[in-house]
C-alpha cells in the first residue's frame, strides 16, 4: 500500500548502504567451511569486510521495507508489543480509528536438513473494555465463543496449544512458537477470581468442546502452578503464581478434528486469504505440525488473539527426490487473493542463506525485502504483500516456488537445546536425566528449568543431582511441591546456571507406583507419559549490531554493540517420556479363572465343609469271620452274633 | 397311640431320623475365659451350656465340707426363652432341683471326687434352648465343661434319652416325640466299663421291654457321636476337628511304605512327559495373539536387495581398509541416507583373554542412525542392528540395513523411531551400547554416554547375512540367562515368512510334516532339546540376547545358505524385514499377548509353560517325597527294642553336624566362584598354561579338590557321624535342592530341568548304607561338571557335528571358559549358580554318602 512505499522511500537511502553491509556479511557467512563465523565475528571483523567490499555494486536493484512487523517472537517483552498496535493503527489514515484489526502472515523457512518450515500468524486485534461494561454483545473480527469464554472465567492470559511431532532443535533451528508434544495449556486468571482450581475445571471443559480436544482430562493431577516459568506475556504485570494454571497433555493426538474448530476462529475462516493453504490432509503429511491460540491484553482496552500454526514439511519423504518446493505442492493451493478483512496480508520467504541465489532459486522474484532480528539472529527476508495486485502477477494467482542448487550450507547451532530420557532398566526404580546444551562459546546464562512429573512416579528428591562439566552446579532458586497420590503431580522449578559451551545433566531417582487396577488406562503396557521440561531462558544474542538503532541512536551511545537487549527469550522443550509401570497381565483372563477357582475351591470350599459338616454315626461293618458266622448262624435259626 | 404317628411304616421319625440315629452334634469348649471350665454343646435344637468352678474351698458353711471328698454343686436352670412359650422360671422349681439333684449324682459318680478333699466343684448348667433330652444334653455339656476345667474323671459321662414306640426303642427323643406320650427313659453311662451312672423313668412300661430300652441306651451312648467327640476333644485339645489324623496316618503310612516306587514313577514320567512334548499332537500350533500386528494386509516393496549388497560390498572395502569398523565411512553414508547419526565409543579389558575370538583388550566403536518417524514425539523407538564382525561376515547384513534404511526414510507410515545400529566387537558392543542407552553400568566397561535417543525401544531384530544368496531364515531366540523374547516375535517371523515364501528354521532345523513317523518325532525332539540346551547355557545366542534385560522383545534373524537348490535373495529377505517392522510399528502396546515361557520343537508349534512344567514338577516331587520319608522317619521314635543310650543321642541332633558340611561346602563353592580368576597370574606364573587355560583348570582343580574336602573336617571336627545326622542333613540338603531347582526352573526351565534330570536321582539314592566305590562313581558322573560334559557332547550330537572324545574335551574346556567370561562380560548368571550353589548342594549328598 502507500503506506508501505512512503516508509520505504524514506528509509531508501539508508537502506542502500544497510543492503551492502548485509550482503557482505552474507557472502562472509555461506561459504561451507565459515560454519559458526557469526558467533565468533567481532565488530572488528564487520567493519572491515565492509571496507573490503564496500566498492562493489551489490544488489542495488533490491529494495528494502523497513517493515514495521515485530512478529515471531511472542514471548518477547511485553512493552514491545504494546508498541505494534499503536504503529499499525497510526500509519494507515488519521481518520477514525477502526476497532478491530486483523492481520494474517506466513513465513517460509527453507531449513538446512532440506525440510520446509512453514509458519502462519494470524492476529485480530480487539478493542473492548471488560471492566467498564460487563456484558460485551458485539462482535466484529474477533470470534465469540472465545470472547464468552475470556469474560465468563475471568481470564486474563489464554495459551493453548496443539502439536504433533517434536520440534528437532538440532536439525531445524529454534522455532519461532515453541510447544511440547501434545496439547498444553496455561491460563493466567484475574485476580478478581476467587476459586481458581473450580474456574480452572470449568474452562477446560469448555475449551475441550470449543478445540474438540480432549482437554478435559486436565485435572488436579496433572496440573501445576509454576511459580516463575510462565510469566504473563501481556500487559498487565502480575505476578502471583495463585492465579496461574499449567497443564500439558502430552498423550493428545491432533487431527484435523482440532484443526477445523482453530480455522473457524478466522474471520475469513479458510475461505480466503493464506487461510486456503490450510488442507488437512497435507498439513498432516508433515514431519511437524503445531498449532496454537494465543489470548493476552496489549492495551488496558484491547485484547490481542494470535493464530499460530507451524508446519514442517519433509522434502524428502514428499518430493520423491526432486528438491524443488512450491506452495502448490505444500499446499495444493496457491494463492489468489488476501483475507478482505486483513489490513496486511503478506508471505515471508527467509533468504538469509541464499542472498545471491546460490543455494535456490525463489520464483517470482520480489523486490521487497525486509530484515528483522528474530531469536538472536539477524534474518533477511523476501516479502510477498497480498493486498497488492501486482504481487499476483497476469495469471491471477500467487504460487512460490524454490528450487535448490546446493545443498551445501551449515546451520547456525542453537544455543540452547535440551533433551531427557529414562535410565536404568526393570520395573521398580528408574532415573530422570535431563540434558541442558549450552552451546555458546563464552557466555554462561542461568535457565529456569521446570518439570511436572505424574504422581505414580515417585521423586526421591534427595537424589536430585544438577552436574555440568563434571562438577556439582549448585541451583541458585529450587521451588519443589511433593506431590500427593492421585492429587497433584511433582512440580520442580530450577533455576541453573549453564556454564558456556558445557552440558549441564539433571538426574532425579524415581520408583514406580504400584496402581490400583482401575487406575490402568486400556492400554497399560503402552506405558504412561511424562511431560516434556521446560527450559525457559534469555539466552545472550549473538548478533552484534542492530543497524536500525544505530540510526536512531546519537552517536556516542552506540559505537559498541555490545548492549543490554542483547539477550532474546527461548523457551525449549524436552521430549515427553513413555515410562512402563509394573502391569498386571490383565490379558489373560485364563489365569484370573483358575486363581478364582482356586481361591474358591480352597477358601470358600473349606469354609463350607467347616460350616456344614456333620458327624454320623459309622455302622460298623463286622468282619469277614463274623459275617460269615453270622450267615451259617442263619441257617441254622440261631440269632445272630 | 396319640394323634400322631411317630415312627412311620418305613421306619423314619417326626424330624426323619431312623429309629436308633442321634440328633447332630456339635460342641465348643472354652467358651468362658474366667470360668476353669466351659462347653457349650448343641444336639439337634437342644443347646445347653455348662460352667465348671473348681475345685475351690467351700463357699458358705464350711461344715459342708466332707473330709474325704469334694462336693459337687450342680444347678440346673433354664432360659426363659428356651421353650417355645416365654415364661419366668424361679430359681429352684421343682423340676430344676430335681435336675439338679440328678446332675449331682450322675457326676458324683463319675469325677474322682476323692482326689480333693475338702473343696467343692460347681458345675451349672443352663438350657438356652430346649427341644427334648434335656437332661442328656446337660450332662454332656457339663462332661465336656469337666474336661475343659481338667478335673480328673473315672470316664467321662454320655447320657441318652430313649422312648419306646411300638416295639421300637428311639434314640435320642426330640420335645415332639417326649411330649408325644410315650414312656422314656433317660441313662447315663461310663462308656469304658459300661457301668451306669444314673437311671431315670418317669412313666410306665412293660417290664418286658426294660431291658432292650435299657440296650438300646446304652447303645445309643456308646454309639453316639458324644463319646467320640469328647474323645476328640481330648485328643487334640479342641482344635482338630477339621482333619481326620487316622486319614492322614493312613496316607503317610502309604508314602513312606511305597516311596521308592512312587519315585520311581514320578521319574520316569518326568522323563516320558518331556520327551512327549516334542510330539505334534501335544503341541500347540503358533498363532498371533497381538490384534495390532494381526491381519492388516500391507504389501512389502522393498525393491533395493542389488543395492544393498552392493552398498555391503563397499562397506566390506572400507572395513578392510580401516582394518576394523569404518566408522566415518558409515556416518556418511547414514547421514546421506537422512539419519541422525551418532557414534559411541568403549572399551573394555576382559578378565582373561578371550581365546574363542581372540581378544583382551577390546576397543570399539558403535555408528547408529535414527531415522526419525514423523509427527512421532520421540516416545519409542524399534531398533535394527547389524554387527561388523572381522573378515567378510555379516557385510551383508550391513548392506541390507543401510538399504532398509534408505528406503523407510522415504516411507510415510512410521510412527516410531527406528534406530539402525552397526555395533563393533559383536556382543561387547551391544552391551555397551544398550548400557549407554539406559545410562546403566552393571559390568564396569567403559563408555562413551549416547548423545542421540529414541524413547523406550519397543522390540529389536538383530540381522546376521554373509551370503548374497540364502537358502533359509534361522530365527534365534534364546538369550541372556534363558530369556526368551515375546512368542509373538517368533510368531511374526514365521506369518511373514510364510507370505512370502522364505524358508524358515529355528535351531536351524527346518520343520518337517510326518509327525507321525519316527524321523518326524525325533527331529522334533532334537529341535526342542537344542533349544532346551541352548537355553540352559543362560548365554546369549545372538546380539539380541543383551536386549531381553531391558524388557526389549529381541530376536536374531540369521542367513544361512547351504547346498539347497532354492534360493532367496537379497530383496526378498529386505522385504521380509520391511514388513516385520511395518507390523512392530503398529505395535500400540509393547508385546506382550502372547507367552514369554515356552519351547519349540518347530517353528509353527509350541509348548506352554503349562505343558513343560509338569515334567518338572513330577522330577521335583521326588525330592518331596523323599523329605517327608525322612522326616517321618526323624519323627517316629525307633522301636524300643534298643537301649536308652541311643534314644538320648537321637533326641538332640546335633546343629553342628549339620552346619559343618553345609558351611564348608559353601566355602568351596566361594573358592570355586573366586579362585579361578583372582588365581589366573600365579598359575601363568608357576605353569607352563595361557591364561584362559589358567582359568579352566584352576576351576576343575577347585573342583575336585571340593570332593576330598568337605567329609574330612567334618570327621575331625564332630567325630564318627551318628544315624540321626545324616538323616538331618540329608532332610536339608533335599529341601535345599527342591528349592533351588523350583527357583532356578521359574527363571530359566530348562537349566531347571536339566538339573533335575542328573541331581534329583543322586538325592534320591544316596545314603551311607549303599556301597561306597560304585555309588561314588555315580555320584561323580551326575556331579554338575559331568552333566555339563555330557551335554557339550549331547548338544554337539544333536547339531549333527559330532566330536571325538579328545575334541569334545578341548570344546568343554573352552565352554568352561566362555561361562565365566559370560559372566563377567554381559552377568549371565549360570555360573555363580553353578559355583555358588548347585554344587555346594551337591557336595552335600557327597558328604552324606561319606558320612561313616
Amino acid at each position: 500500500m502507500a503506506a508501505h512505499r512512503c516508509v520505504s522511500s524514506a528509509l531508501l537511502v539508508f537502506v542502500c548502504v544497510l543492503s551492502v553491509f548485509t550482503v557482505a556479511r552474507s557472502q562472509e557467512t555461506t561459504p561451507p567451511g565459515g560454519h559458526g563465523a557469526p558467533a565468533t565475528d567481532g565488530p572488528q571483523t564487520v567493519t572491515e569486510t565492509t571496507g573490503q567490499t564496500a566498492g562493489q555494486p551489490a544488489a542495488e536493484e533490491r529494495r528494502w521495507e523497513a517493515t514495521e512487523v515485530k512478529e515471531a517472537t511472542p514471548d518477547e517483552s511485553a512493552a514491545e508489543e504494546q508498541e505494534a498496535p499503536a504503529a499499525d493503527t497510526a500509519a494507515p489514515s488519521a481518520g477514525p480509528r477502526p476497532k478491530d484489526d486483523f492481520q494474517e502472515e506466513l513465513v517460509i523457512r527453507p531449513l538446512h536438513s532440506g525440510d520446509i518450515y512453514a509458519s502462519f500468524q494470524f492476529r485480530t486485534l480487539w478493542e473492548t473494555d471488560f471492566t467498564r461494561e460487563n456484558k460485551v454483545s458485539h462482535y466484529r473480527l474477533f470470534p465469540k465463543s472465545l470472547g464468552q469464554v475470556i469474560s465468563k472465567f475471568s481470564v486474563r492470559e489464554l495459551h493453548i496449544s496443539f502439536t504433533q511431532g517434536y520440534w528437532r532443535t538440532m536439525q531445524w533451528g529454534q522455532p519461532y512458537q515453541p510447544s511440547p508434544p501434545g496439547a498444553e495449556l496455561w491460563v493466567w486468571f484475574q485476580d478478581s477470581v476467587t476459586d481458581v482450581d473450580e474456574t480452572w475445571k470449568e474452562l477446560t471443559n469448555v475449551l475441550s468442546g470449543i478445540f474438540c480436544a480432549s482437554l478435559n482430562f486436565i485435572d488436579s493431577t496433572n496440573t501445576v502452578q509454576p511459580s516463575a516459568s510462565f510469566k504473563p506475556l501481556g500487559i498487565v504485570n502480575v505476578t502471583d503464581h495463585r492465579f496461574l494454571r499449567y497443564a500439558t497433555l502430552p498423550r493428545e493426538i491432533v487431527c484435523t478434528e482440532n484443526l477445523t474448530p482453530w480455522k473457524k476462529l478466522l474471520p475469513c475462516g479458510s475461505k480466503a486469504g493464506l487461510a486456503v493453504l490450510m488442507k488437512s490432509e497435507k498439513l498432516f503429511h508433515s514431519s511437524f505440525h503445531s498449532q496454537a491460540v494465543h489470548i493476552r491484553p496489549v492495551s488496558p482496552t484491547s485484547w490481542e488473539l494470535r493464530q499460530t500454526l507451524n508446519v514442517v514439511f519433509d522434502l524428502h519423504t514428499s518430493g520423491q527426490g526432486k528438491r524443488e518446493w512450491s506452495l502448490f505442492k505444500m499446499f495444493s493451493r496457491t494463492l489468489t487473493e488476501a483475507c478482505p478483512l486483513a489490513s496486511s496480508s503478506k508471505i515471508y520467504v527467509d533468504v538469509t542463506d541464499n542472498p545471491q541465489g546460490e543455494q535456490f532459486e525463489l520464483s517470482p522474484a520480489t523486490p521487497l525485502l525486509s530484515q528483522e532480528v528474530v531469536l538472536g539472529d539477524r534474518r533477511t527476508f523476501s516479502v510477498y504483500d497480498l493486498t497488492q495486485q501486482i504481487t499476483f502477477g497476469t495469471v491471477r494467482s500467487l504460487n512460490l516456488l524454490i528450487r535448490w542448487k546446493s545443498s551445501e550450507g551449515d546451520m547456525l547451532r542453537p544455543l540452547l537445546h535440551g533433551e531427557r530420557y529414562v535410565a536404568g532398566y526393570g520395573l521398580q526404580t528408574g532415573e530422570i536425566h535431563t540434558l541442558m546444551y549450552n552451546y555458546h562459546p563464552y557466555r554462561s546464562f542461568p535457565v529456569l528449568l521446570l518439570d511436572s512429573v505424574p504422581w505414580y512416579l515417585r521423586l526421591y528428591i534427595h537424589t536430585l543431582t544438577v552436574t555440568s562439566k563434571g562438577k556439582d552446579n549448585k541451583p541458585s532458586y529450587i521451588h519443589y511441591q511433593p506431590s500427593k497420590d492421585r492429587l497433584r503431580p511433582h512440580l520442580l522449578e530450577m533455576l541453573v546456571q549453564l556454564p558456556p559451551n558445557s552440558v549441564t545433566e539433571v538426574t532425579v531417582q524415581f520408583e514406580r507406583a504400584l496402581l490400583k487396577w482401575t487406575e490402568y488406562t486400556p492400554d497399560p503396557n503402552h506405558g504412561f507419559y511424562v511431560g516434556s521440561s521446560v527450559i525457559s531462558s534469555l539466552v545472550p544474542s549473538i548478533v552484534a549490531m542492530d543497524t536500525n538503532i544505530t540510526q536512531e541512536r546519537p552517536l556516542f551511545s552506540s559505537f559498541f554493540p555490545c548492549k543490554e537487549e542483547s539477550s532474546y527469550f527461548v523457551r525449549v522443550y524436552t521430549e515427553p517420556l513413555l515410562v512402563n509401570l509394573p502391569t498386571p497381565d490383565f490379558s489373560m483372563p485364563y489365569n484370573v479363572i483358575c486363581l478364582t477357582c482356586t481361591v474358591v475351591a480352597v477358601g470358600y470350599g473349606s469354609l463350607y465343609n467347616l460350616l456344614t459338616r456333620s458327624f454320623q454315626i459309622e455302622e460298623p461293618s463286622p468282619g469277614l469271620a463274623k459275617r460269615l458266622a453270622n450267615i451259617i448262624r442263619r441257617m441254622r435259626g440261631v440269632p445272630p452274633l | 397311640m396319640a394323634g400322631m404317628e411317630l415312627l412311620s411304616d418305613q421306619g423314619y421319625r417326626l424330624d426323619g431320623r431312623k429309629a436308633t440315629e442321634l440328633r447332630k452334634v456339635q460342641a465348643r469348649m472354652g467358651v468362658f475365659a474366667q470360668a476353669d471350665g466351659s462347653a457349650y454343646l448343641e444336639q439337634g435344637n437342644t443347646k445347653a451350656l455348662a460352667v465348671v468352678y473348681g475345685p475351690h474351698e467351700m463357699r458358705g458353711s464350711r461344715s459342708r465340707a466332707l473330709h474325704d471328698r469334694a462336693v459337687i454343686n450342680c444347678q440346673y436352670s433354664m432360659a426363659t426363652f428356651s421353650t417355645a412359650e416365654r415364661k419366668r422360671r424361679p430359681h429352684g422349681d421343682q423340676k430344676s432341683t430335681e435336675m439338679s439333684l440328678h446332675l449331682k449324682q450322675t457326676f458324683e459318680a463319675a469325677v474322682m471326687t476323692q482326689l480333693y478333699p475338702r473343696s467343692q466343684i460347681d458345675i451349672y448348667v443352663k438350657i438356652l434352648q430346649s427341644d427334648g433330652g434335656n437332661y442328656s444334653v446337660c450332662v454332656n455339656a457339663a462332661t465336656l465343661a469337666v474336661i475343659d476345667a481338667g478335673i480328673p474323671m473315672r470316664d467321662y459321662v454320655c447320657a441318652c434319652s430313649v422312648g419306646f414306640v411300638d416295639e421300637t426303642p428311639l434314640a435320642d427323643l426330640c420335645y415332639a416325640e417326649e411330649s408325644g406320650g410315650l414312656s422314656s427313659l433317660a441313662l447315663a453311662l461310663l462308656p469304658r466299663s459300661g457301668q451306669i451312672a444314673l437311671l431315670q423313668m418317669d412313666a410306665r412300661l412293660h417290664q418286658d421291654h426294660l431291658e432292650a430300652l435299657i440296650e438300646a441306651a446304652m447303645t445309643a451312648c456308646k454309639g453316639s457321636s458324644v463319646p467320640r467327640l469328647q474323645d476328640r476333644v481330648t485328643a487334640d485339645d479342641n482344635m482338630g476337628l477339621l482333619s481326620d489324623p487316622n486319614r492322614r496316618r493312613a496316607l503317610i503310612n502309604l508314602l513312606t511304605r511305597l516311596n521308592s516306587p512312587i519315585c520311581m514313577i514320578c521319574y520316569m514320567a518326568g522323563v516320558a512327559w518331556f520327551m512327549g512334548l516334542a510330539f505334534e499332537p501335544f503341541t500347540l500350533r503358533t498363532y498371533m495373539s497381538e490384534n495390532a500386528m494381526g491381519s492388516t494386509m500391507v504389501e512389502e516393496r522393498f525393491p533395493a536387495g542389488e543395492r544393498a549388497l552392493a552398498t555391503g560390498r563397499e562397506f566390506a572395502a572400507h572395513k578392510k581398509k580401516t582394518g576394523g569398523m569404518p566408522a566415518d565411512w558409515l556416518v556418511r553414508t547414514m547421514q546421506a541416507r537422512g539419519l541422525e547419526v551418532f557414534t559411541q565409543s568403549f572399551s573394555r579389558t576382559l578378565p582373561f583373554p578371550d581365546e574363542n575370538k581372540e581378544r583382551y583388550m577390546v576397543k570399539g566403536t558403535n555408528v547408529y542412525g535414527i531415522l526419525r518417524a514423523p509427527r512421532a514425539p520421540r516416545t519409542e523407538a524399534l531398533v535394527l542392528s547389524a554387527r561388523c564382525s572381522p573378515g567378510d561376515d555379516n557385510n551383508q547384513a550391513v548392506g541390507l540395513l543401510l538399504g532398509l534404511a534408505q528406503y523407510f526414510r522415504g516411507q510415510i507410515y512410521l510412527a516410531k523411531d527406528i534406530i539402525f545400529l552397526v555395533n563393533e566387537h559383536d556382543l561387547i558392543g551391544m552391551q555397551a551400547w544398550l548400557e549407554g542407552y539406559h545410562h546403566t553400568n552393571t559390568t564396569g566397561m567403559d563408555w562413551s554416554p549416547l548423545q542421540g535417543r529414541g524413547g523406550s525401544i519397543q522390540a529389536a531384530l538383530s540381522l546376521e547375512l554373509s551370503h548374497d544368496l540364502i537358502t533359509s531364515l534361522d530365527l534365534v531366540l534364546e538369550g541372556l540367562n534363558g530369556q526368551l523374547p515375546n512368542l509373538d516375535l517368533a510368531n511374526l517371523f514365521y506369518a511373514f515368512c510364510q507370505k512370502i515364501g522364505v524358508l524358515c528354521t529355528i535351531q536351524g532345523k527346518l520343520q518337517r510334516n510326518d509327525w507321525d513317523s519316527v524321523s518326524g518325532y525325533s527331529h522334533a525332539v532334537q529341535t526342542m532339546m537344542l533349544m532346551v540346551m541352548k537355553q540352559a547355557s543362560g548365554r546369549p545366542w545372538g546380539d539380541h540376547g543383551l536386549f531381553l534385560r531391558y524388557h526389549i522383545e529381541a530376536a536374531t534373524i540369521k542367513g544361512i545358505n547351504s547346498f539347497r537348490q532354492y534360493k532367496t535373495d537379497a530383496t526378498t529377505v529386505g522385504r521380509l524385514l520391511e514388513g516385520m517392522y511395518r507390523k512392530l510399528n503398529n505395535l500400540l502396546e509393547r508385546l506382550h499377548q502372547s507367552y514369554f515361557f515356552y519351547l519349540m520343537p518347530s517353528l509353527s508349534h509350541f509348548v506352554s509353560i503349562g505343558y513343560y512344567m509338569p515334567a518338572f514338577g513330577l522330577l521335583a516331587v521326588i525330592l518331596l517325597l523323599r523329605a517327608l520319608d525322612l522326616w517321618v522317619q526323624l519323627v517316629t521314635p525307633p522301636p524300643r527294642t534298643e537301649d536308652g543310650v541311643i534314644d538320648i543321642e537321637q533326641s538332640n541332633p546335633g546343629v553342628l553336624s549339620v552346619m559343618t558340611p553345609l558351611v564348608i561346602s559353601h566355602l568351596t563353592g566361594v573358592a570355586l566362584y573366586l579362585l579361578p580368576i583372582r588365581f589366573q597370574e600365579l598359575a601363568v606364573e608357576h605353569f607352563p598354561v595361557s591364561e584362559t587355560e589358567a582359568v579352566v583348570l584352576t576351576a576343575i582343580a577347585v573342583y575336585t579338590a571340593g570332593l576330598a574336602l568337605p567329609h574330612n573336617t567334618h570327621r575331625l571336627l564332630s567325630g564318627e557321624g551318628t544315624e540321626q545326622g545324616w538323616k538331618v542333613l540329608k532332610l536339608v540338603a533335599v529341601l535345599y535342592l527342591a528349592v533351588l531347582l523350583g527357583c532356578t526352573a521359574l527363571i530359566n526351565f530348562s537349566l531347571g530341568f536339566i538339573l533335575a534330570l542328573t541331581l534329583v536321582p543322586v538325592a534320591a539314592f544316596v545314603t551311607p548304607h549303599v556301597p561306597k566305590v560304585l555309588s561314588a562313581f555315580v555320584l561323580v558322573i551326575l556331579s554338575p561338571a559331568c552333566t555339563l560334559l555330557f551335554s557339550v557332547f549331547f548338544f554337539q550330537e544333536l547339531q549333527e557335528i559330532p566330536v571325538s572324545f579328545q575334541e569334545g574335551w578341548v570344546l568343554y574346556l573352552s565352554v568352561i571358559s566362555q561361562g565365566i567370561l559370560d559372566h563377567c562380560l554381559y552377568g549371565s548368571l549360570v555360573y555363580p549358580l553353578i559355583a555358588l550353589l548347585v554344587y555346594p548342594c551337591w557336595l552335600l549328598f557327597w558328604n552324606i554318602l561319606f558320612w561313616k
